[in-house]
């Protein structure tokens, strides 16, 4: 048996805000240590890992382990009809995935479960020269500031600062902020806006971004939660900006 | 396929080079049949699938799967992957004339790195392009781009260049399903004969190679054809003329061949479905059609062959709107009291079992037995038996059949098996020619009894280079009550003799004149004359400058 319930659905929807922007469907997979979630998306750019752990819940019971298989735009659209105030209960049946909305009102969505063949391979692990903390509203506001210009962002390391720049055709757009960090080797790639934007849906989640940057590396973003009960980590493949 | 198969994509990839390094097609035969012959020892089981995919296919062609996978998708697909925009994927393709050519560039420049690559395998491609076709409803086109995006994420640049053009369903290597057949026989020893008609009648090369190499040609032979699997039709040759095709055969059936679309049908169990000659499925574009075959023949499996034709009082009318029916998607019960459909139909291929073996006279004769007939709503086609003694039989039912609006007539050997596929000397085809001659009548002989103040047949006459008229053809055909009584009234005026039944016509009237051919013949004063002259109408828009010469009935006699 299958149950868990939590207190704030914000939570629930700035992740599959994200998530159901990368991959269409995801294998949650449940058991006592709480639920967990590993996807690439179709073309093989971004990465997703999602952690909830049981005592982010309120409540929180699994006596056996299970795999929820869902299609993410489904999901999305019921978590969207969940107001912030509302206590959110997860369950499954033979079949769905049921989610209840409980305030003045218990309002239950069932989200039929899906066949999913294939296993979302582990994330590559990687040995990243450069890891700091960036505020998320920074991080955001920063890709705002590129989008007017270009549609591919450089992520750089250099000394102190971390820098986010792009070259368009009609200007440039360069933001630079001090890190704090102690980083003994510069570091730089180049990723495509619009992924790193997908990832960014998840604004909610927690306040400040860890970055991990090498050269011509993926991105690894992972965002958590001060109290450490739950964990959303992005890997975004580069682009490879050689010579036309 | 149970058990996964590794196979690489590659392999495939690398056939297709092979078979667009050369313009030979023995050379194609024998590189295809080599790699069927391998694909067979070392991956049976992918052997139907690699035969109709080196062709450029997913689905055999009776199927009607189809990926349904819009350019603009497609193009988004690449742009995604690649890391580029859709519009530089559409110039691209542009400049290169080929959208796989220009997958295979922006591939060779991928911008966007990925994660992970696993080689592809020629089952992953077979399956994602399977589901591609599969996903419907809401949302169908996002997904199906998604499904493909997967598979070009861990495509090679030159892998991207098939997978693209596998999709656009244009391979552009220079095979078709003859040199498949030809590599079939080849590289499992049987007759292209038998590998023809065990294609024939199953419309699935994937199968016939399978079968070829499992069973050989025992199997093949023993392939036939099954209602629910449209077969290809057989298809009629051009008949040098009535006589000479009639004595070719010994005798003949002669039937009406009728203008409109020629159809197979279907019946597996309870269910009814019409193809046509492209083996498309239009049953749901005809309810009518459907119901007369489930109430008017029996409620066994069969496969029938026919004739759809619109007609309004009678008369078939233009082709035109039987295609405004067929092509319809929507409105169809408002189509059907507008655009009537009529079904007149000439063969069994099956009923009680596969009947193509069966000589066409029995078939007919089986057709005749299981069908009841209902005017104008479900008939047989109109048939005479003619022997070379008694061609008049097929003559008479040429002109009544372009009398009444239809296209010529069919002579078929009563003795042949049904061929499917096969544009043979056992089926031809007679058809009023498609020129038609405008003549001026210049005389005319008047009827007898009943009709002897019409006049019934109208001498008609050419111009030659002095603008003078000199006679071609005596026409009797093609009017009806109304028209006849019409022209002999325009014409009364125009009489300059009468000698008794026979008059002189001073020329003015202009008459369009079918025919089925052009003869030499001494007897008109232009030197020829016109077999099976039919009346269409008459031409009041043109003037005697306008009408045709002597000298162009010479050219087309010399064509």
């Amino acid at each position: 048996m299958f149950k868990a319930v939590l207190s704030d659905s914000s939570i629930l929807k700035t992740s599959f805000d994200a998530i159901s922007s990368i991959v269409d469907e995801v294998q949650i997979k449940a058991d006592g240590d709480g639920l967990r979630l590993d996807a690439l998306d179709r073309s093989h750019i971004t990465f997703v890992h999602l952690e909830f752990k049981s005592q982010l819940f309120d409540s929180y019971k699994c006596d056996e382990p299970i795999k929820i298989n869902v299609d993410t735009e489904e999901l999305m659209k019921v978590l969207k009809r969940a107001k912030s105030e509302d206590i959110v209960e997860l369950t499954v049946d033979e079949g769905n995935f049921i989610l209840t909305f409980e305030n003045e009102a218990r309002r239950t969505f069932k989200i039929r479960l899906i066949d999913i063949e294939y296993e979302a391979p582990s994330p590559p692990e990687l040995e990243y020269p450069t890891e700091f903390e960036i505020p998320f509203s920074l991080l955001k506001d920063s890709i705002q500031d590129i989008s007017i210009v270009s549609d591919k962002i450089a992520l750089i390391m250099s000394g102190d600062k971390f820098i986010a720049s792009a070259e368009g055709e009609f200007g440039d757009a360069k933001i630079e902020y001090l890190h704090g960090e102690k980083v003994t080797e510069d570091a730089k790639s180049i990723f495509s806006l619009e992924k790193i934007r997908e990832m960014l849906k998840a604004d909610k989640f927690s306040e400040t971004a860890v970055l991990k940057l090498g050269n011509d590396m993926p991105l690894n973003l992972s965002l958590k939660m001060a109290s450490e009960e739950g964990e959303l980590t992005f890997l975004l493949a580069p682009r490879i900006e050689s010579e036309e | 396929m149970n058990s996964k198969s590794s196979m690489k994509y590659i392999k495939l990839v690398e056939l297709y080079e092979a078979l667009d390094s050369t313009t030979k097609r023995l050379e194609k035969t024998s590189i295809l049949a080599k790699f069927l012959r391998d694909m067979g020892e070392e991956e049976p089981k992918l052997l139907p699938v690699v035969t109709l995919m080196s062709l450029g296919r997913i689905f055999p062609t009776w199927s009607e799967e189809e990926m349904g996978l819009g350019l603009k998708l497609l193009m988004k697909a690449i742009a995604l992957v690649v890391g580029v925009k859709p519009e530089d994927v559409e110039n691209m393709a542009r400049d290169a004339g080929d959208m796989g050519l220009a997958a295979e560039k922006l591939f060779k420049k991928k911008k966007q790195a990925t994660l992970f690559t696993m080689p592809l395998t020629i089952e992953k491609v077979h399956s994602n392009l399977v589901k591609i076709a599969d996903i419907s409803g809401k949302r169908a086109q996002n997904w199906k781009m998604e499904i493909l995006r997967e598979l070009f994420s861990s495509a090679s640049p030159v892998e991207a260049k098939y997978i693209t053009r596998t999709v656009l369903e244009e391979l552009r290597v220079g095979v078709g399903e003859g040199t498949i057949r030809d590599a079939i026989a080849e590289a499992f020893e049987v007759e292209k004969s038998v590998v023809e008609r065990a294609h024939m009648l199953t419309n699935d090369l994937g199968m016939v190679a399978e079968v070829a190499k499992e069973e050989g040609e025992a199997g093949l032979k023993k392939l036939t054809l099954k209602p629910g699997k449209p077969v290809k039709l057989m298809l009629a040759q051009l008949s040098p003329g009535i006589k000479i095709s009639v004595e070719e055969m010994g005798w003949a059936l002669c039937e009406t061949k009728y203008d409109g679309i020629r159809v197979q049908i279907h019946r597996l169990g309870d269910e009814v479905n019409i193809f046509t000659r492209r083996l498309e499925n239009i049953s749901n574009a005809v309810p009518e059609i459907i119901e007369y075959i489930k109430k008017l023949l029996p409620a066994s499996d069969f496969i029938v062959e026919g004739e759809i034709i619109v007609t309004r009082d009678g008369k078939p009318i233009s082709f035109q709107y039987i295609l405004q029916r067929v092509r319809r998607k929507y409105d169809i019960e408002k189509m059907r009291e507008k655009v009537p459909l009529k079904l007149f139909l000439f063969d069994v291929l099956y009923y009680n079992g596969p009947q193509i073996d069966t000589p066409f006279h029995k078939r007919r004769q089986i057709l005749e037995s299981i069908v009841t007939i209902k005017k104008d709503k479900l008939e047989l086609s109109s048939q005479v038996k003619t022997t070379p003694e008694d061609i008049w039989k097929a003559e008479s039912l040429f002109t009544e059949s372009l009398k009444a609006g239809h296209e010529g007539i069919m002579i078929k050997d009563p003795n042949a098996p049904y061929m499917p596929g096969i544009r043979g000397k056992k089926m031809l085809k007679l058809k009023e020619k498609p020129e038609t001659l405008d003549l001026v009548i210049v005389g005319g002989t008047y009827g007898k009894g009943k009709r002897a103040h019409l006049i019934g047949s109208y001498l008609l006459a050419v111009r030659d280079e002095n603008n003078d008229f000199k006679t071609l053809a005596h026409a009797a055909t093609g009017m009806d009550d109304q028209m006849l009584a019409e022209l002999s009234e325009m014409v009364e005026p125009l009489i300059v003799k009468k000698v008794g039944r026979k008059v002189e016509i001073s020329p003015s009237i202009i008459l369009e004149i079918a025919y089925s051919e052009i003869v030499k013949s001494p007897e008109y004063e232009s030197g020829y004359s016109l077999r099976f002259p039919v009346v269409k109408r008459v031409r009041g828009d043109i003037g005697l400058d306008d009408i045709d010469t002597v000298e162009r009935v010479e050219s087309m006699f010399k064509e």
